[in-house]
């Protein structure tokens, strides 16, 4: 026995060939994310399309086939959540004790909330014309029941996403958890999830609208402009709650916001606001093109275009870059509300099948995906050289093959920080 | 900063840990077992073209696809318990046997992706021929994946008991028992699979109220009831090989289960074994009394056959060290019985046993031939009903026998302190309950 254990202790720490630690879990983090923040997003939609569809039958089968897509990748996401949980123990594994075991509590409550939550999505799904039959009433409550349940669960995960970032000290695991940038990471992400749902509805109907024949042209034209509105709308929220975000992030952890916003990881805050950017644009014209009267005019379209870029141009100054952003937001709600017809109207089919409608839907799903993606690296980039903010370095976790040392104790005496930056950099 | 101590008793972890790893393994031998229980299924729909194939391979890609979604939820809930209750050994375990976990994840993502679209992609593939290849081949890739997956993660579970020599990643890799375990797991996982598949069919049986519906699942249910019996007879001459390695390998785990503390769990296992091969050949000789003529031979080989096997049956599960039986050593001082001696007794037992289950196997094979065949006509109406209800009962004890298995595997190890053997103890992890250095 005590051979083996001394051969247990030398086993070197692992390192992920040819991408590294980092970037290995990052890409099945972002794969993950992209399945499950669609997931969530049309969990919530569906109840609510299936509400409305009550009396807009149209969006009945749209309520199902959004909770088709989210059972029909559940599953996937599940296994790549596994496979990033996986990794974080083999690559990570002071970290990924150290979370462990300062959330088994709120662990617990998610894990009971996502269990609940299978057997409400399965059988709102599975049982749907069953269960309507019998009262449409109940099987909406269903829907809306998945959607509450996965949101504990959303919520939890939020709450040691946002630790990391911003660690609170208390002594249990639920002030922990109510670290100064949960609840604004809570709204942002799921407002986030709304815009993706959104846009990428959207970008399907379009690339079936080229294809569709008969009454589904009907169905995906009214798809396409539902997924577009609850997109733009959601996306006119976000910079607020991206405002709240931010600033709890700059209260609580202020150097990790300056290392964004001035200092090496300065590209990716870029590259966020340029598809920010784009997306609004992009949407402003979907508008002009779709509106078939040219209401609201070139001159808004132009006029998004402008700001987009200012607010792009203005990253490294804050202040400029909120109001060319709260700017843009008023020019598109404006816009919005001058194309109210087009969402109420039954307009021409047809107009909304040209190529352009269709290219500029399916971008902006792109755009709208990319988006969602780079603010997951932004906020775990923003951590870095910590996995832990100040409590465990990435060095920390290269050091050692922690949990094999006598005590396994998570290291309270870190090295100086310079050392972190040296040994793995930005 | 330190880890928080857990502040509660080692038990309470050891019992959340065996109630998910359980849990865990009941579904996950499952979504094995129906995926190349499926994938032969979707084969025999592509080259007979007869609808009753097509039919059964979509049921089972349904129960695969739920079963795949109960399992991912199983597994992260498997994951936390285990970083939770024991992080030491967790991060231990996975330092060493990082590669087979990590693709083991990535394979039962792959099982994932490919079961899903041969379910939700089957109105799809009854369109034209080429279709119907992509989607067969959908089902196999989901197999595959599923199979190469269980071997990953028996690495691990085969390393833990047998863990000799520790220095070289290849050695761990294919270690005393690991080719044992795996193969006692493929079939392990075709008669858990077969034997759950024949019951959900006798349980839409008797929801049924048409008879053609009662026709598909009476044949259904004997299709997949006759993979679960067959792979069932295998699993001894298996199971003696893995129990040889586990002998040589770690002959204090091995004394422990044969004649030790835990033998009482060996007879247990036993005793559901046979009971089994009793139910199945019931099912079998109330099949076979249905469609023969009143003076053919099988009417007379088979009662005998049942008696043979009862009689093995009661051998085979007899304990021989009694003091060890929990009950049974408050009613007797005798320590030892003489009928349950292994040598020569439960041999010749578990020969008889896997010998006529044999026959009955065959005779039953037999049966499905021919155009008057039993699941065309079936039998009396209350007769019918009562052998579907036999492959429920059947499914039942296998689901105890897996479960009562994995049990077994564990407690060689638990039972002598350690969670790998020879490596970490069970004490190594007593500082994550009591907040104190790990010794």
């Amino acid at each position: 026995m005590r051979r083996s254990y001394i051969v247990m202790q030398t086993l070197p720490a692992i390192e992920f060939p040819l991408i590294g630690n980092s970037l290995a879990i990052g890409l099945f983090a972002l794969l993950h994310i992209l399945l499950a923040g669609l997931g969530v997003g049309f969990m919530i939609l569906a109840p609510l399309a299936e509400s409305v569809g009550e009396t807009r039958p149209w969006l009945l089968e749209a309520a199902r086939s959004m909770t088709r897509f989210t059972i029909v990748t559940y599953t996937a996401s599940l296994v790549l959540a596994v496979i990033m949980v996986d990794l974080f123990i083999g690559l990570f594994p002071l970290t990924n004790a150290h979370l462990f075991n300062r959330f088994r509590y709120p662990i617990f409550v998610a894990m009971i909330a996502f269990l609940l939550q299978l057997f409400a999505l399965y059988s709102y799904y599975h049982y749907w014309e069953a269960l309507r039959a019998r009262s449409p009433h109940i099987h909406r409550m269903l829907g809306f029941l998945a959607a509450s349940l996965i949101l504990i669960w959303v919520a939890v995960l939020d709450g040691i996403g946002s630790y990391m970032l911003t660690p609170a000290t208390g002594d249990d695991a639920w002030s922990r958890l109510a670290n100064p940038t949960w609840a604004p990471l809570v709204v942002h992400r799921f407002l986030g999830n709304l815009v993706m749902a959104g846009y990428v509805v959207a970008g399907y109907a379009a690339w079936r609208l080229s294809a569709a024949r008969g009454e589904d042209v009907d169905y995906y034209v009214r798809l396409l402009k539902a997924g577009l509105l609850v997109g733009f709308i959601m996306l006119m929220i976000q910079p607020l709650s991206g405002l709240f975000y931010a600033m709890a992030v700059n209260a609580s952890a202020p150097e990790a916001y300056r290392q964004l916003t001035q200092g090496p990881y300065q590209p990716w805050i870029y590259a966020q606001f340029l598809l920010i950017g784009s997306l609004f644009l992009g949407s402003h014209l979907w508008l002009q093109n779709a509106l078939s009267t040219g209401k609201p005019g070139r001159w808004s379209a132009v006029a998004a275009g402008l700001f987009a870029l200012a607010m792009v141009l203005s990253v490294g100054h804050p202040d400029l870059r909120r109001m060319w952003t709260f700017a843009l937001v008023a020019l598109s709600a404006v816009a919005l509300y001058r194309s109210r017809t087009l969402f109420t109207d039954v307009s021409p089919a047809e107009w909304h099948r040209r190529p352009v409608i269709r290219h500029l839907s399916t971008a902006l799903a792109v755009v709208a995906v990319l988006t969602y993606l780079t603010m997951g690296i932004i906020r775990e980039t923003a951590r870095r050289p910590d996995t832990v903010r100040n409590v465990i370095s990435l060095q920390d976790e290269a050091r050692q093959p922690a949990m094999d040392r006598s005590g396994a104790q998570v290291d309270a005496h870190r090295q100086p920080r310079q050392g972190s930056e040296k040994l793995h950099g930005p | 900063m330190g880890l928080e101590a857990l502040n509660m008793p080692m038990m309470y972890g050891r019992v959340a840990i065996a109630l998910a790893a359980l849990s865990h393994s009941l579904f996950a031998t499952l979504v094995v077992g129906s995926a190349v229980i499926g994938a032969v299924v979707a084969t025999l729909a592509y080259v007979t073209d007869q609808p009753r194939y097509r039919r059964l391979g979509g049921m089972i890609a349904f129960v695969l696809v739920l079963s795949t979604a109960t399992i991912s939820f199983l597994g992260v809930s498997f994951i936390f318990t285990l970083n939770i209750f024991w992080p030491r050994f967790w991060h231990k375990i996975f330092r060493i046997m990082f590669w087979p976990f990590v693709l083991e994840g990535v394979l039962f993502l792959g099982e994932a992706v490919f079961a899903y679209l041969w379910y939700y992609l089957w109105v799809w593939s009854s369109l034209a021929g080429w279709r119907r290849r992509v989607h067969l081949a959908f089902g196999w890739l989901a197999a595959v994946c599923a199979v190469v997956a269980m071997f990953f993660i028996d690495i691990t579970a085969s390393y833990m008991l047998t863990p000799h020599p520790p220095d070289s990643a290849w050695a761990n890799i294919l270690n005393p028992t690991m080719i044992d375990l795996d193969l006692h797991r493929w079939f392990g996982n075709l008669t858990w699979a077969g034997f759950a598949l024949a019951a959900l069919c006798g349980a839409a049986f008797l929801r049924s109220q048409e008879e053609e519906e009662r026709r598909f699942y009476r044949w259904a249910g004997g299709v997949c009831f006759a993979v679960g019996f067959g792979a069932l007879l295998i699993m001894p001459v298996i199971g003696y090989q893995y129990l040889l390695h586990v002998r040589y390998a770690e002959p204090q785990a091995f004394h422990t289960l044969m004649l030790g503390a835990r033998s009482w769990l060996f007879d247990l296992v036993a005793l559901l074994y046979g009971l089994i091969a009793v139910l199945g050949s019931s099912y079998i000789l109330r099949i076979l009394r249905s469609c023969s003529e009143p003076g053919s031979v099988v009417r007379l080989i088979m009662p005998s056959s049942l008696v043979v096997l009862v009689v093995a049956w009661v051998v085979f599960a007899m304990p021989y060290q009694l003091q060890h039986v929990p009950v049974f050593s408050r009613l007797t001082d005798a320590a030892i019985n003489p009928f349950g001696k292994m040598q020569p007794n439960k041999y010749f037992a578990i020969a008889a046993l896997v010998f006529f289950g044999l026959l009955n196997w065959i005779l039953f094979l037999r049966s499905f031939a021919g155009h008057a065949s039993w699941w065309k006509t079936g039998g009396a109406s209350g007769q019918d009903r009562a052998s579907q209800k036999i492959l429920i009962a059947i499914a039942g004890c296998v689901m105890l026998t897996m479960v009562s298995m994995g049990w077994v595997r564990e407690t060689a190890r638990a039972y002598n302190g350690y969670l790998v053997y020879g490596v970490m103890t069970l004490e190594d992890e007593r500082a994550t309950y009591e907040g104190r250095p790990a010794p």
